[in-house]
């Protein structure tokens, strides 16, 4: 009897003890990611604008935008400055140079002035000797756009030079484990980039400049055109070395590449494509707009249609990833002829009939585009991951994930690879 | 944790050998349906333990299934002591183990995730009450917790390749019913 009285109390304890840890029924979970944040490096105004000078080459590292003038090649490395390469022989091109332009993600050639955009402030700079390169102009205060918005607030009395990289861990814990469903992280001080330009075919002796297709600079005849997240500005450049904003047009929202074509500019936005008429150079009018998925969408055009890629997975966010062939017959209502399955496609450039896409990871596409209506691909060039491509006169500059890229397709049943300049890391 | 599953699994075997040597060791199998009562959800369990029983202890071990937060199958460890040495009895148990969730990857438009296993116990009493010769109704209330690990890929945020690493532990009451059979 004892034993049972025993073993029934010690049962009765042991029931009351899993009661008492009702009070331990928690859902918990601890989240542990590691990321990288960015501390800037100031300088000041005047230490910044004595270093925009043809500073010793520098590696490639984190290839932006590009830009052709004659034989060389001005090619972004982003948020740092300009690479300057002499591709007088494009079977082995030189780096010569480097301009260090703090914020730099743009840029544009006319004649012997380079334009540039630093941080907010647009630069003018005398290229006509890339081994002397010379200030002459800054215009300040005109890109709102490259304020930052996350909340950061540097230190406006200085320039934010460079940015060091740390990286940490960070492990939190909670309580409640439908809130691991809903909470992400979100890390954005510095000023993230594509790669690009706008790559119209103008002849290597024009006085202007060619860009790739991801460009938010253009040039026209005397203006500067440059688009920010929601306005296009023009310059007047008719005094190269002397720019000056002579109007400002509010286009939409999310604005990303500018492409100028005959009297036209054609903007890409995450929304759709606008085309403007700037005849009157100063006078900004909207002829047409083609609008679309929420997507990044580059563009080009030529005599008759209009190319814009649409790719997903960026901060554009957007599902679609395809090539949009549009109608130019009327520009104030462009319409859409086919649309084109593609990978990831960025970047894009046409030379007659050959259509060039950087399709991501798939690499270069080459299209025979002689029939917008039934492109037929001739070759892919994988291999890389490619951001913007320049074509001219039978030379395909690719800027890729992982150097600067040179084919030669003069002979379109033979590309082949002419140099590469790769990244030093 | 696979090592000490392992030690308990090694012990029970010895403890059935031992047993076996002294003729006493009988089949032993239990089938249980319950729910689990937690912070967040209340979600049924499955689980069948089969092993030896010898005099008043049993050894076995168990499969189940617990569909709290994420479906998990639980493998363990049971053993189980009774109070008295009757028909009918009150009894403490304790189980261990591992519990490995069913959907190892899951992707969704936000994110991809891959699951990991974690350990899995439950303590708890009980009544074990004989309906037969063999057979007999066992009532468990107990105290169990379950860890599962998680990686996470987003696909939007920045910088998109970082992985985040989610440790959960899930702490419930668990009320099970079941049958018993003994050879």
């Amino acid at each position: 009897m004892k034993k049972i009285l025993r073993s029934l109390t010690a049962s009765l304890v042991l029931a009351f003890a899993i009661l008492l840890l009702q009070g331990c029924l928690k859902d918990s979970y601890t989240r542990t990611y590691s990321y990288s944040y960015y501390v800037p490096v100031y300088k000041t105004t005047a230490e910044v604008r004595a270093n925009i000078k043809s500073n010793g080459p520098k590696p490639v590292e984190k290839p932006g935008k590009i830009y052709i003038r004659g034989q060389y090649i001005f090619l972004n490395e982003i948020d740092k400055g300009i690479h300057i390469i002499d591709n007088a022989n494009p079977s082995s091109p030189r780096n010569i140079a480097f301009i260090d332009i703090p914020g730099n993600m743009d840029l544009a050639v006319k004649g012997d002035v380079l334009y540039a955009d630093l941080y907010t402030d647009l630069v003018a700079i005398d290229i006509s000797n890339p081994l002397q390169v010379a200030v002459k102009k800054l215009v300040e205060g005109i890109f709102p756009h490259r304020y930052y918005s996350t909340g950061f607030a540097p230190d406006t009395s200085r320039i934010i030079a460079s940015w060091e990289k740390r990286d940490t861990t960070v492990s939190e814990s909670f309580d409640q484990v439908r809130w691991a469903q809903e909470k992400n992280i979100f890390i954005n001080f510095s000023a993230a980039s594509s790669a690009g330009g706008n790559g119209q075919s103008f002849a290597s002796v024009s006085p202007y400049g060619v860009g790739g297709s991801m460009a938010r600079f253009a040039i026209m005849g005397n203006r500067l055109y440059t688009v920010g997240d929601n306005y296009l500005d023009a310059f007047n450049i008719s005094d190269p070395v002397n720019p000056f904003n002579t109007a400002r047009k509010n286009v939409g929202r999310n604005i990303e590449t500018i492409y100028p074509f005959q009297n036209h500019l054609f903007i890409g936005s995450t929304s759709g494509m606008y085309i403007y008429n700037v005849s009157n150079p100063d006078n900004l009018v909207e002829t047409g707009k083609f609008g679309h998925v929420e997507s990044c969408d580059p563009v080009i055009a030529d005599q008759q249609h209009a190319y814009v890629t649409l790719r997903s997975g960026t901060v554009c966010q957007g599902f679609s990833n395809q090539l949009e062939i549009l109608n130019l017959n009327d520009l104030a209502n462009p319409t859409l002829v086919k649309v084109y399955q593609l990978t990831n496609p960025r970047g894009l450039s046409k030379d007659g009939n050959t259509l060039f896409i950087c399709d991501g990871r798939d690499g270069l596409k080459v299209f025979d585009a002689s029939n917008v209506s039934n492109l037929r691909l001739l070759k892919t060039i994988g291999g890389m991951e490619t951001y913007d491509v320049i074509t001219l006169n039978g030379n395909a500059i690719v800027v890729a994930n992982d150097g600067l890229y040179q084919y030669d397709y003069s002979n379109l049943s033979d590309i082949r690879l002419r140099s590469r300049i790769t990244l030093s890391n | 944790m696979r090592r000490m599953v392992f030690f308990l699994m090694a012990c029970c075997i010895l403890l059935a050998l031992e047993s076996g040597a002294q003729g006493a060791v009988r089949f032993h199998s239990i089938t249980q349906i319950g729910f689990l009562y937690g912070d967040t959800e209340k979600l049924p369990l499955l689980q069948s333990v089969n092993g030896i029983r010898y005099k008043r202890s049993s050894a076995g071990i168990g499969l189940g299934l617990d569909y709290y937060f994420t479906r998990s199958s639980t493998l363990f460890v049971h053993l189980q002591q009774d109070v008295l040495s009757g028909s009918s009895s009150p009894f403490f148990y304790a189980a261990i183990g591992s519990a490995m969730p069913v959907e190892k990857k899951v992707e969704n438009e936000l994110s991809r995730s891959e699951y990991e296993r974690g350990l899995y116990y439950d303590l708890g009493i009980g009544y074990r009450c004989a309906v037969g010769e063999k057979l007999s109704l066992h009532f468990n209330l107990g105290y169990t917790r379950k860890e599962v690990h998680e990686t996470r890929w987003s696909r939007f945020n920045f910088p998109q390749d970082e992985a985040q690493y989610f440790d959960y532990s899930f702490r419930r009451i668990s009320f099970k019913l079941g049958l018993g059979w003994n050879d």
